[in-house]
């Protein structure tokens, strides 16, 4: 006689749901609500409520649309030490080029990745773009490079759920990270204080002239007493375990590919650093072997555009105190920065 | 694993799917497996602790069964209450008394030198302690008897829906439920989920939206004006209730899912039209627990008027101790115990009861003054609850008073969150409270309508929301 001894009773669930009319309402307004929002809601949130487009799209279709305005337009993209470095009154008034606008878009940690999010979603008409330049550095292509602050590593792509295309969502490394970008990563969520300031409209921050590191005082005086941002430390965070960053370069090739292809002329310029900056690299061999490939990236740039690579100060003819800490510049190191690159945009734009 | 983590899921789907393909007597067993694993994930040393006091329950309430003599049926309880309270006692309390007893001895003119240790609080723990007294001192009352299978009274402490933050299960609700064979129909299930989506939409969307502008206010409140901090202080009153009752309601969604009935811990406490029907509707299952196992014992409202308002007094100061080794909470059961006694003192030999929907203009003023008069009491009392400390307490007390002073920018949108949150809260709450349900929407609403309900709060739970969540707020008891 066989003996049944199994735990299973499958006999719980006395019936199983089937689905009821509130069910397949659910599931219409559901994916109705979804399209819509993601159709119409999206581009405005992610216009007014990330930190590219509230800043730096705006403010670059703000200018576009902008009737009086029928200049051509000189476009710098770079990281805070650019928003530091450049006054684009005083290239306005030096520069040979007669109507022109210069539009300094610079934004603390952003990279080669936001450079194109910026062009790409922005409404402007590219033959009106007579030069982009672009800053270039070392953390910028480093896979390792940690936040300041934080010390967590950087993302190279902060925003990448809310402006990045399916192509790039679907290069994601990590399966569960790839995954969340193809699904609830297309969603854009903000906090409602994201949704008030987003439909108050306010007017983005956006500095024309001279940048707000030398507006505000307490600015300057933040980074100068700030240790992290001594060269020897930032060295340490920005430089960390070097290793070349390939798929940054590649999106740096790509862009500069694509504005070349679209007729405009393109600038690369590393703004220098004190040179205590790189000392980091000589604590492993293997650091500066890895670094030597970013230096050789760079060289493979500059052969067909104008790349201005200043690895410190002498190398523009200039000194320490145009800083106030290990790369952001003083306002008179701005003044001075922005007439030494004066020369560089005319030479760029022979 | 919290209930809002991307793990819990995961977890309940692969349970679930287990349980229902088990035979009954498995399934108890799974859910105890389960119940351990859920604890475990948290910190696995801690399960010990809730061993031991499963253990030390059942066999004591199964000595004091068998004992026919008195005495030895007390000493059994009081091994049980000694061991359970005991635990609580060391790993809540400990620093909290021992730092308070140096502070009366050195204000005497004392030295004491009690050490402080460094204590982790396990999560839960008052919770199922609470569960496992009031289980011995019913099987010594003779109100239950003492079960004989370890595996379900194992359950009945562990089970891991209510085992963080509740409700405080009562073993004559619970336990017959885990006994008998539990049958699922397509209604539980339909119910199971509303209930969990209606949780993480009070947990995620309420609770967590709100949080950042409460943490701002408390954080600094010399830095925000008056209007502000007052704003700030009812946004805590909606964080607090969409935390906890949403935690519940995930609890109890879950647990309709196998099958089991959890006890209803909130019925929208904040429509309540005075403070006694608000400790009816709030926290049930711990004001029940309090009004049986404290207030009654102490004598209730037998022993003549000044004895029944220190009952309240006693039976409130330790509610808000239970809620947490600080002055601050024991201040907060205070001010509940003195508005208890007040409204019991004006309402004589009144009964209260739960308040109708009001049929009259003249009772639907009454209702509401009662109702905003009451919420904005119980929000005076949660700042206390929330604070820090006791000086961070009264400086946002100092602060917001000043509500002529310099206005900030931070009017505009805490005004706007109260209204929306506020919105949310009172839609889900008066429709429930309407229907006398807990689910505000039922099979009498058009399909349609009650589809696109359900979608908008899913849609609202993946548009609007912080990324960083806060975990609950009831696992710090």
């Amino acid at each position: 006689m066989r003996r049944h001894l199994s735990i299973f009773g499958f006999k719980t669930v006395e019936t199983f749901p089937r689905p009821t009319r509130a069910f397949y309402w659910s599931i219409i307004w559901l994916c109705g609500l979804f399209f819509t929002g993601n159709l119409l809601l999206k581009p405005f949130l992610n216009l007014h409520t990330t930190r590219i487009g509230n800043k730096l799209i705006a403010c670059l279709n703000n200018n576009v649309s902008n009737e009086n305005n029928k200049n051509e337009f000189i476009i710098f993209l770079g990281s805070s030490r650019f928003q530091s470095a450049i006054n684009t009154k005083t290239l306005t008034e030096m520069s040979h080029v007669k109507n022109v606008t210069f539009l300094n878009l610079s934004l603390a940690s952003i990279g080669p990745w936001e450079y194109s999010v910026v062009l790409r979603n922005s409404e402007i008409d590219i033959p009106r773009v007579k030069l982009i330049i672009l800053e270039i550095s070392p953390w910028m292509f480093n896979a390792n490079a940690l936040e300041p602050h934080s010390k967590k590593r950087m993302s190279h792509r902060e925003d990448l759920h809310r402006w990045g295309t399916i192509r790039e969502r679907l290069k994601i490394q990590k399966t569960t990270k790839r995954i969340k970008a193809m699904t609830i990563g297309m969603i854009p969520r903000n906090a409602l204080s994201d949704y008030i300031s987003a439909f108050k409209k306010s007017e983005p921050i956006f500095e024309l002239g001279i940048p707000i590191y030398h507006v505000s005082p307490e600015h300057t005086k933040n980074l100068r007493d700030d240790p992290v941002f001594k060269a020897e430390n930032i060295s340490r965070d920005h430089l960390y375990n070097y290793k070349f960053l390939q798929s940054e370069a590649n999106i740096l090739l790509n862009l500069v590919k694509e504005l070349d292809k679209a007729g405009v002329t393109v600038a690369l310029v590393h703004p220098p650093v004190r040179s205590e900056y790189y000392d980091y690299l000589d604590t492993d061999h293997s650091y500066r072997a890895e670094f030597e490939k970013y230096k050789n990236f760079i060289k493979s740039l500059s052969k067909k555009h104008h790349v201005v690579y200043w690895e410190k100060p002498p190398d523009a003819g200039m000194d320490n105190s145009i800083f106030v800490d290990y790369g952001h510049f003083s306002k008179e190191g701005c003044e001075l920065f922005s007439r030494r690159l004066n020369v560089e945009i005319n030479q760029a734009m022979k | 694993m919290l209930f809002n983590s991307w793990t819990f899921p995961l977890f309940f789907i692969f349970v679930w799917f287990l349980y229902i393909s088990l035979k009954h007597k498995y399934q108890n067993v799974l859910l105890l497996i389960a119940s351990y694993i859920f604890y475990s994930w948290w910190d696995v040393r801690f399960l010990s602790l809730l061993l031991v006091s499963t253990a030390v329950s059942f066999y004591c309430a199964k000595r004091i069964e068998k004992s026919d003599i008195n005495t030895n049926k007390r000493i059994f309880l009081f091994v049980s209450l000694i061991v359970n309270l005991g635990i609580l006692g060391f790993f809540k309390y400990y620093n909290f008394f021992a730092i308070s007893t140096v502070r009366i001895f050195s204000t005497l003119g004392f030295q004491a030198d009690l050490p402080t240790l460094n204590i982790l609080l396990p999560i839960g723990i008052s919770f199922y302690t609470f569960q496992a007294v009031s289980y011995a001192i019913d099987v010594y009352r003779g109100k239950e008897k003492a079960i004989n299978d370890p595996i379900s009274f194992a359950v009945y402490i562990a089970y891991f829906p209510k085992l963080f933050a509740g409700p405080i299960e009562r073993s004559h609700n619970f336990l017959p439920q885990i006994q008998t064979e539990r049958r699922l129909k397509d209604s539980d299930i339909y119910e199971g989920i509303k209930l969990v989506l209606m949780g993480y939409f009070k947990k995620v969307f309420i609770a967590d939206g709100v949080a950042p502008i409460v943490d701002m206010c408390f954080a600094s409140p010399e830095s925000n004006s008056g209007i502000t901090l007052i704003f700030g202080a009812y946004l805590y009153a909606f964080q607090i209730y969409g935390d906890f009752s949403g935690y519940t309601d995930i609890a109890r969604g879950v647990s309709r899912l196998f099958g089991i009935e959890l006890k209803l811990n909130f019925m929208q406490p904040y429509l309540s039209s005075n403070i006694t029907e608000f400790w009816r509707r709030w926290h049930i299952s711990l004001s029940s627990w309090l009004k049986d196992y404290i207030y009654i014992p102490l004598g209730g409202n037998r022993k003549g008027s000044l004895r029944t308002y220190v009952n309240i007094m006693i039976t409130m100061l330790l509610g808000g101790l239970w809620h947490g080794a600080g002055y601050t909470f024991v201040i907060w059961g205070g001010l509940h115990g003195i508005y208890l006694s007040l409204h019991k003192l004006f309402l004589r030999d009144k009964k209260v009861g739960f308040s109708n929907p009001p049929h009259s203009p003249i009772d639907l003023i009454k209702w509401l003054f009662g109702v905003i008069i009451t919420f904005n009491i119980v929000c005076l009392a949660w700042i206390f609850f929330r604070a820090d400390s006791l000086s961070s307490a009264l400086s946002y007390f100092q602060n917001m008073a000043k509500i002529g002073g310099s206005p900030d920018v931070m009017n505009f949108d805490v005004i706007v969150y109260f209204l929306f949150y506020g919105m949310c809260i009172l839609a889900i709450d008066l429709f429930c409270w309407y229907r006398n349900d807990e689910l505000p929407f039922g099979e009498s609403w058009h399909p349609a309508i009650s589809g696109f309900i359900y979608s908008i709060m899913i849609v609202m739970l993946f548009y609007i929301g912080e990324n960083n969540a806060p975990p609950f707020i009831y696992f710090r008891f």
